[in-house]
Order: C-alpha cells, then sequence, then structure tokens
C-alpha cells in the first residue's frame, strides 16, 4: 500500500467535513493555554501544537452525564421516552496512553454485565491516534509495559513525519476502511524532514517494577506509608476525572411530578461522601483510606478481576494535582519498598 | 385558542408580617394577580439564596422575597441578616449577568395588605413586559 | 532555607509542635506541600518564589486538628486564611504555631513553566505577616498602595459589559467545570462536613457537570465565601479547566469591602459580616 500522509490541514478539514454530519467529532481544542478533547462543530478550530491535551479520550466515550431513562406522565400514565441512539464518533488526538486506555475501560464495562452505553458508543468510535514525539517527567508509559508509538486500542495511528504531516497506519480494519473512504483527503505530498526527531522507547526510563506493586499493596494494606504517602491530598477528583481510565460513576434522578430524567454522572472514589452509608458509617472517612483505594484499585484489584493493571501511564493525574502528589513517584516508592522488604 | 403567556412570580415571605399582609389583602378583597405563588418560610433569614436560584430554573420568570421591616422582626433579627445576605447575592448575580429586575425585594408587614397587592400587581407587570425568563429556563431544558 | 529547617527542628524536637506543614521544591519551578513529623525530615524544607499553596487548608483536617500542636509556614495571604480560622472557630490561636515568612510575592502561572507573578501580590499588604509567632526571612518590599479600580481591573472590564455579555461569558466559563471540587478542596475556607452540593435530602445543587449544575455550584460556593474569601486565589490555580474563578470571589470581596466596610483576615477579634449587621445596613434595594 503506499504511503498514505496527512497533513494539519487536510486532517482539520476532514474533522470539520465529518463533523457536519451525524458523526460526533472529538479534537484537541485550545481553551485557556491548554488543549482540551471536546466535541467540535464545523467551524471549530483544531489544536495541533500540545504535548498531551489535558483531559482525556474517555470523555468521548463515556461522558460526564448521559441519560439512561427519561418519562413524562400524563392522563394516560407513564410513558417511557426512548434514549436515542449513540451517534457514531470519530476520536481525534489521543496519545497511544489513551487508546490502550480503552482496552482497559471495555473489560470492565463488558464484564458482569454489558454496559450498552459504553460498549455500543465504544463500537462506533473510530480511534485515529497520534504518536507521540515528547514526554515530560510526569510520563512513565514504559514502566507499564506501553508505548510512545503503541497501536493498541487504536484504529489508525498517525506517525509524524514533520512538524505538521503524519504518517497514517490502519491497526484495525475499522481503520483501514476509514483510510479508504477518505482517501481524498489521506493524499498529502510532504516528505520525512530529516531533522523532525521522535522519542523511543528506550527515551522513556521505566521508573518502576510494575509487578511488585500489587503483592505490596494486598501485604501491606495497613501500613503506616499510606498516610505518609497521601498526606497532601486534599481529597478533590481532578485526578480522578483527568484519569483515562477512572470509570466510577453515580446514577442520579432529577424529577417533578410530571417528568423525569435518570443520569449517569461521572463520581470519584476520592470524594468525601463516595462511600458514605445511609446510617452515616463512612469505611473511607480519611483521606488517605481514599487515595489507598484508587491506587489500590487500580494496581491491585483490577489485576484480580481483569488480570491487567488499571493504568496507562500517561501522567495526567499528577499534571492536574494542586496539591503536588504524584503517582510515579509513589509507584516508585512502593516497589523500592517491595524489594527491600520493608513495609 | 392559543394561551397567553402569564408569568410565573414565586414569593418567599415571612410568616409573621408578609404573610400575614397577604392574608389581609385577600380578607380585605384588594385585588392582586394570580400569577404569584406564595411560599411561607418562618423568616426571611431562613430564605437561602439558593431558593431563588432553584425557582428561577424550575420556571419562575420572577421571584419576590418579602419580610418584616427593620426592627420588627419576630425573631428579632432574621431579617438584618436577610438584607446583608441579600446585598451580597445582588452583587454575584449582578455579575453574573442575571437581570436583578426579575428578583424584588420588600419589606411588607401584616398590616400592609394595600401594599401586598400592590407588591404582586407591578412585580407581574414588569414582568410580563420583560417576557419570560427564557436564560434560566434554557438550563433546565438543556438539563433534561 | 536554613532559617526555616532549624525553627523546624527545634519545634519539633523541643516537643513544641507535633507536626510541621511547610513546602519542599519538586522540580524546577515547582514546590508542594511537606508534612515534617521528625526533626530529620526538616532539611527538604524551603521558601522561594514558588511556594505558592495555601498551607491552611491543611488545619481543618482531622488527623492535623487531632495534633497537640502544629506549626504552619504561612505567607500573609495563608495567615489571612488561619486568622478567619481562629474567628470561626475552626482552630485555635493556641494550636497554630505560625511560621511567618516574609514574602515579595508568589508566581501563580501552572506547571510546568508557570511564569505569572500572582495579581494578588502586586497589591498586598501583609507581605510581612500581620500575625506570627516568628516571621523568618528577608524584609520584602512595600507593595505600592493601588486604587480599588486597578486592584479589582478584570472585576471592573466585566461590569462594563453589558448583562448578556456576561451572561455569555459565564455559561461559556463554567459549562467548562467538570466538577472535581478542587476548588472546593483546596480552599482554606471550605470546611464544612457535609457540603451543600453532597447534601441530597433534597438534591440542592445537580452533581452532573451540565450548564446548570455547574452555575449552581459555581453561584453558591462564590456565595458561600462572602466576607470570608482571602483572595488566595487556589481554586483558580488548582482548577484542571482553568475558568476564572477569581473574578466572582473579588466581585463580593469588592462588595463587602464597600458595603460593610470590610476585609477578612486582617484582625483576631472581627466577626465575619454575613454574621453581624449594622441597623443601617444599604438597603435601597428594599421596596
Amino acid at each position: 500500500m503506499a504511503e498514505i500522509i496527512i497533513n494539519r490541514e487536510k486532517m482539520t478539514q476532514l474533522l470539520h467535513e465529518i463533523a457536519g454530519g451525524e458523526t460526533e467529532v472529538f479534537a484537541p481544542v485550545l481553551k485557556e493555554e491548554a488543549a482540551y478533547i471536546t466535541k467540535i462543530s464545523q467551524d471549530t478550530p483544531i489544536h495541533y501544537d500540545f504535548f498531551i491535551t489535558v483531559n482525556s479520550v474517555k470523555e468521548a466515550i463515556f461522558p460526564r452525564y448521559e441519560p439512561i431513562l427519561k418519562y413524562k406522565i400524563d392522563q394516560e400514565g407513564v410513558k417511557l421516552e426512548d434514549i436515542p441512539p449513540m451517534k457514531p464518533i470519530v476520536l481525534f488526538g489521543g496519545h497511544p496512553c489513551d487508546a490502550a486506555s480503552l482496552m482497559l475501560m471495555e473489560k470492565l464495562f463488558g464484564w458482569d454485565y454489558n454496559d450498552h452505553f459504553y460498549l455500543d458508543r465504544r463500537n462506533k468510535t473510530i480511534v485515529i491516534t497520534l504518536a507521540c514525539n515528547e514526554f515530560d517527567k510526569d510520563c512513565f508509559c514504559t514502566s507499564l509495559g506501553y508505548s510512545p508509538h503503541g497501536e493498541i486500542g487504536s484504529d489508525i495511528l498517525l506517525e509524524s513525519i514533520s512538524k505538521e504531516a503524519w504518517k497514517a497506519k490502519a491497526v484495525t480494519d475499522r481503520g483501514k476502511a476509514f483510510l479508504e473512504k477518505h482517501t481524498a483527503l489521506f493524499n498529502a505530498t510532504e516528505k520525512p524532514d530529516p531533522a523532525f526527531k521522535t522519542i523511543q522507547d528506550k527515551d522513556i526510563p521505566v521508573g518502576f517494577d510494575k509487578d511488585a506493586v500489587k503483592p505490596w499493596i494486598k501485604e501491606n494494606f495497613e501500613s503506616e506509608e499510606w498516610k505518609k504517602i497521601t498526606s497532601k491530598c486534599w481529597s478533590c477528583a481532578a485526578c480522578t476525572y483527568v484519569c483515562p481510565t477512572c470509570h466510577c460513576f453515580d446514577i442520579t434522578d432529577d424529577a417533578s411530578m410530571w417528568s423525569g430524567i435518570r443520569t449517569k454522572n461521572w463520581d470519584a472514589c476520592t470524594m468525601p461522601i463516595f462511600t458514605l452509608h445511609a446510617s452515616q458509617h463512612n469505611p473511607r472517612e480519611a483521606y488517605y483510606q481514599r487515595y489507598r483505594q484508587r491506587i489500590a484499585h487500580k494496581y491491585s484489584y483490577y489485576v484480580d478481576l481483569f488480570k491487567v493493571i488499571s493504568c496507562t501511564g500517561c501522567g495526567r493525574c499528577s499534571r492536574v494535582c494542586g496539591a503536588g502528589m504524584n503517582i510515579l513517584e509513589i509507584l516508585t516508592r512502593i516497589s523500592n519498598l517491595a524489594k527491600k522488604g520493608g513495609k | 385558542m392559543e394561551e397567553k403567556w402569564e408569568p410565573t412570580i414565586i414569593a418567599f415571605v415571612c410568616n409573621w408580617c408578609t404573610y400575614a399582609g397577604a392574608d389581609l389583602a385577600g380578607t380585605s378583597r384588594f385585588k392582586y394577580a394570580p400569577n404569584v405563588r406564595v411560599i411561607k418560610t418562618p423568616c426571611t433569614g431562613r430564605i437561602d439564596p439558593m431558593f431563588v436560584l432553584s425557582a428561577l430554573e424550575r420556571g419562575a420568570d420572577g421571584v419576590i422575597i418579602s419580610g418584616c421591616h427593620p426592627n420588627d422582626c419576630h425573631y428579632n433579627e432574621g431579617n438584618f441578616n436577610a438584607r446583608r445576605k441579600y446585598i451580597m447575592f445582588r452583587a454575584l448575580l449582578t455579575q453574573l449577568g442575571v437581570d436583578l429586575d426579575r428578583v424584588t425585594f420588600a419589606w411588607c408587614s401584616a398590616s400592609e395588605g394595600i401594599k401586598f397587592a400592590g407588591l404582586v400587581n407591578e412585580v407581574t407587570e414588569k414582568i410580563k413586559k420583560m417576557g419570560p425568563y427564557t436564560e434560566f429556563k434554557q438550563l433546565n431544558q438543556d438539563a433534561r | 532555607m536554613k532559617e526555616i529547617i532549624d525553627k523546624a527542628k527545634e519545634l519539633l524536637s523541643q516537643g513544641t509542635v507535633d507536626l510541621v506543614i511547610g513546602y519542599e521544591q519538586c522540580g524546577d519551578k515547582q514546590c508542594r506541600p511537606l508534612f515534617v513529623e521528625k526533626p530529620e525530615e526538616a532539611d527538604k524544607l524551603v521558601f522561594n518564589e514558588y511556594c505558592v499553596h495555601n498551607l491552611a487548608t491543611y488545619l481543618t483536617r482531622p488527623e492535623v486538628k487531632k495534633t497537640k500542636r502544629v506549626a504552619i509556614v504561612a505567607k500573609g495571604c495563608d495567615i489571612r486564611a488561619i486568622i478567619n480560622l481562629i474567628t470561626e472557630n475552626q482552630s485555635t490561636r493556641e494550636h497554630v504555631y505560625i511560621i511567618g515568612m516574609n514574602c515579595p510575592g508568589v508566581i501563580s502561572g501552572k506547571a510546568p513553566n508557570p511564569t505569572k507573578h500572582h495579581a494578588k501580590c502586586q497589591y498586598c499588604k501583609v507581605r510581612a505577616p500581620h500575625i506570627s509567632d516568628v516571621t523568618l526571612g528577608p524584609t520584602p518590599p512595600e507593595s505600592v498602595p493601588m486604587d480599588k479600580t486597578i486592584i479589582h481591573q478584570d472585576v471592573e472590564e466585566l461590569k462594563n459589559k453589558t448583562k448578556e455579555e456576561r451572561w455569555a461569558f459565564w455559561k461559556a466559563q463554567l459549562s467548562k467545570c467538570i466538577r472535581c471540587y478542587a476548588c472546593r478542596q483546596a480552599c482554606p475556607m471550605c470546611y464544612c462536613n457535609r457540603c451543600i452540593v453532597d447534601l441530597n435530602t433534597p438534591q440542592w445543587i445537580d452533581t452532573r457537570s451540565n450548564l446548570r449544575g455547574n452555575l449552581d455550584w459555581n453561584i453558591v460556593r462564590a456565595y458561600h465565601l462572602s466576607g470570608r474569601c482571602i483572595d488566595c486565589g487556589e481554586c483558580e490555580r488548582v482548577c484542571p479547566a482553568n475558568i476564572p474563578l477569581m473574578l466572582l470571589n473579588r466581585t463580593l470581596q469588592e462588595e463587602v469591602k464597600e458595603k460593610f466596610n470590610f476585609e477578612s483576615g486582617y484582625d483576631l477579634e472581627a466577626c465575619p459580616p454575613l454574621t453581624v449587621f449594622e441597623k443601617d445596613d444599604h438597603e435601597n434595594f428594599i421596596r
């Protein structure tokens, strides 16, 4: 197959064209000096000069809030309203860590109950991923076995050949079909720029032993280390909401006498009332208990259930944390303690 | 036949003064617009600005808050606290671009039946001219 | 900074305090909070222009309240928060050992390359802490007294727009909110055991991050801070969505100053303005 090249201008044109139709398009948009994955319309300017978006791609497939049930009551009784079927989605602008997270989330949403709200959307989404050309001190995808050029979870992987152009590679049949359908735009003539620098796996150092984390967590659940590690955390949900693999949700009703809507909204185990019982007992009342839960869920419980760590090393949690918590530092500390046999 | 739009006005009133004043307006047969829905609270000091927001979001086109005159509060100081609260809340609403003409404050005592009727009529007329409060209603639509 | 390290070591080894809350360096242009319980851990303490966090927010944590006494490295703005917490009975003067820091100003821009100095630092009246148990650091330059219109320039600019423009502006800004409550958790004055947004019988505030819920949340939080906000700007700094929250908070600070002649956090004897009243409070808006 001939090399498939696309440049920024044609990508913008492609995304705008698709956004004008029945498909929802999510792409990076510049807001207040940072890039966010957002649903775009036909004329939203698309941002390309960013290292990583503040939020992750999960918003496209697992929205911040979505209706799951609507009803109206009138003289004839209760009438349920259908939630309209999910629209197809084009998801552009995530990195390999984002795409890998979709693979991780699917395991949970298809586990003991097929969450069709997630799965239907996922099946209608085409994921176009940008391979990474830079990284920062908070990135640690390689520590978890992922790669800045990884293909897991993507339909199309775009490798930069120069600052403004990419070579597109179809990873799945769906990706291949997409490239064929839009071949008219994937025909840029840019040549690879020999001066353009990208990164390789070996550039991102492996920070810790990922297999040592779960055994340490299991054996040291009550360790005083947790209090030391988490003393700064102030228990908001910023890390949870920007994380590509965090998937907790709450179901709330908003109703009046005559109509109502039930929605599924984002929730976070870090929130103070996440485990508050009706009796007012809260098993995770202290801050350290909640942070411990978040780490334990990702690095221990998820592994028990699905044999894979629920984290892709994107580092967004560390970047967004206002209190200075750094997950890589914490995992490195745990891994070192595990090696020393420490508690 | 299409119904002409009529504003919905929610009035949060204190039990001891304004509610009694409203009662007096009724017994004295002073006519006032039927658009108002009166919600009785023990004191204006109980009225949280959250009530005003909720009312506007759930379909009110205008809100009235009314209580005892200063120094006449049944609970001595509730209305003084309310006054301070609303000074702050008005500043916040102004900064957000909410039209303050939609929210009216008044002191109306138990003997001021005429004032209550006049207040309701005046507010209803004003809101009729302003039209439905679509900005907040739109929020509700989108939420559903 | 050696002075802080020495002071912390002295306080901890003499048993004056059980815990020192200060700052440590965690990057070229980044600092973060540090909890020190043993004298040997105090070597990491620093103080520089990247120490922007308001550490007073930790004073209402149960584990900090349980300590016999806690020392806190505090800039003038942080001390305003500590004073407010004391006047609101969330802490006592005896429980907090205030290590006041002379502060010429801190940088507020977001990591990894924060460069902007905080606007609040330009007009800060307490670069030399107004209340402390000890004051460390070189004497800072005095800030130039500034006119309200300059201090609150961005607030005034917004006021000069039409109300439709303001509504459109806030709708655009607040629709970005993801309801992570980082603003609430970072704020030293937000310490309610059960926040209004966490109440569900009745559910006052829509927990969904739709515009209605976001508007309600941000309005209520700003309103609950009236007369209490000390202008530390932490809420705006930690917001992942970059919402200009301080525009709302400073509008209310301005109103409190104008109508009640009060600025919070300077006087240990003062009462929060919304808990008191004057017989002649402004009421020309009341019919």
